[in-house]
């Protein structure tokens, strides 16, 4: 039990030091919500200077995440443990080595030539950590930050198409929404015809939906491609036709005379590692 | 050194320990896809052994930590840490006489609230916590973890407190 002592002066500064506190809080929360730049700042700082200490917390506890990977992820170990016994056999450990390296080189090579993005300049990042909340929070951070030229509002993408863009950088770090945030609308082109709509994510890694400026009478079918960009004023440069993935489902919607389209991502969000972030920002 | 400089330092030192164990491990600990929040589990245990002041200061560090880790607005989990932590100090003073399970059921319910207030002020700033459809769940893997959990923090703030690891207060 704590010791006791004098209960009505302490109960009087506890209640000043609790409305000290909920004061600065609140005042430390306006000022992040109208994004003074004094706040932002001192956030960005920490941010780049935990970066390290949180990189080398991981690698220390590597062994024990790994363990709890493998309790949690026993079954696909076990059968992972079965081929890697079978390849025993053919592979020397140099080998393996020089095939992990490969499969790296290959993961970069892959980005760079991504066809779509043409001339643009862009720079390769690696994914280093998803949702830190356990609600949801639909954003990933990368390890590269203004310091390469990186800004707010840079689209980012993989070769599969859109993975989203940047909402925060710091000089090391940036951080990205992706396009599954049911708030991330993004202007697009469907199908042959170049129809233009709105579309936004729906919460989830598996649909998009479309559902504003494609009207009824605009012809389109499943498994037409919807692209972001090749619109002036989006926040998706214009000259680029970025895939977000394949038309699934048409439902029309009489009562706002639009066609409803619900869009299959051709992005793999459950495996995103090495991306690629286009140097470009919206003009507004 | 004086008593009061001791006290800074080793709670401190705590919060950045309980930092890196947040950050290098429990992220990726996550029964049924929930992580525990030894943050505010800190800040509920500093509530229960210092009282509801130093509940609310070690909250409101504890939270200030946590935000850096979240892309939501700066400031929510200070506050929420900070209120559930002196909560935490408040009803522990009407406990007349401590023991182990009243700490466990403190620590479980200050981390049911303290995720639902979260969720409430984040959802007001924008965010969508409060519709998550998974809001429950969470809710209650983190009080249950926490709600354990606290048998080896406790220990640990006790130190911090200065009332030495083997002390019987709860």
């Amino acid at each position: 039990m704590r010791p006791l002592s004098q209960p009505g002066k302490n109960r009087q500064r506890s209640r000043y030091v609790l409305l000290v506190i909920t004061l600065l809080t609140i005042t430390i929360i306006t000022l992040d919500a109208r994004g003074v730049p004094m706040i932002s700042s001192a956030r960005d700082s920490s941010r780049d200077a935990l970066a390290p200490v949180r990189s080398a917390a991981r690698w220390v506890t590597t062994p024990f995440r790994n363990a709890w990977n493998g309790i949690t992820g026993y079954d696909e170990l076990r059968e992972e443990n079965e081929k890697l016994r079978s390849e025993l056999g053919q592979d020397t450990a140099n080998a393996m080595r020089e095939r992990n390296a490969q499969e790296e080189l290959a993961k970069l090579k892959e980005q760079l030539n991504i066809s779509f993005l043409g001339s643009t300049q862009s720079q390769i990042a690696r994914v280093t950590s998803g949702a830190s909340s356990n609600f949801s929070d639909y954003t990933v951070e990368i390890d590269k930050g203004s310091e390469l030229g990186l800004a707010v509002g840079n689209p980012v993408v993989t070769k599969g198409g859109l993975v989203g863009r940047i909402v925060r950088v710091t000089t090391k770090r940036s951080v990205v929404q992706l396009i599954t945030d049911p708030d991330f609308s993004v202007g697009v082109t469907v199908g042959a015809d170049q129809n233009q709509g709105v579309g936004h994510g729906t919460g989830n890694t598996r649909t998009f939906i479309v559902d504003r400026g494609i009207d009824l009478t605009d012809e389109v079918q499943t498994k037409d491609s919807v692209f972001a960009g090749g619109i002036e004023n989006s926040i998706m440069p214009p000259d680029l036709f970025i895939p977000i993935g394949t038309v699934d489902k048409i439902t029309p919607d009489e009562a706002a005379r639009v066609q409803v389209l619900q869009v299959n991502y051709t992005v793999q969000f459950g495996r995103l590692d090495v991306v690629q972030v286009i140097k470009w920002v919206p003009a507004s | 050194m004086n008593a009061e400089s001791t006290l800074v330092l080793r709670w401190s030192l705590l919060l950045v320990m309980a930092y890196l164990i947040q950050v290098g491990f429990l992220q990726d600990f996550r029964p049924l896809g929930v992580h525990p929040e030894i943050m505010l589990l800190l800040a509920i245990c500093a509530g229960i052994l210092g009282g509801s002041s130093r509940g609310a200061i070690v909250g409101f560090f504890a939270g200030l930590l946590n935000d850096l880790l979240l892309s939501g607005s700066l400031g929510i989990s200070a506050l929420c840490f900070a209120l559930v932590g002196f909560a935490a100090g408040v009803l522990e003073d009407s406990v007349i006489r401590s023991t182990r399970l009243i700490s466990m059921a403190i620590a479980a319910v200050g981390s049911a609230v303290g995720v639902l207030m979260y969720a409430c002020l984040s959802q007001l700033l924008g965010a969508h916590s409060l519709s998550d459809p998974r809001l429950w769940l969470i809710i209650t893997i983190v009080s249950g973890i926490n709600g354990v959990l606290c048998l080896a923090a406790l220990p640990l703030c006790r130190w911090a407190e200065g009332l030495g690891l083997n002390s019987r207060a709860y």
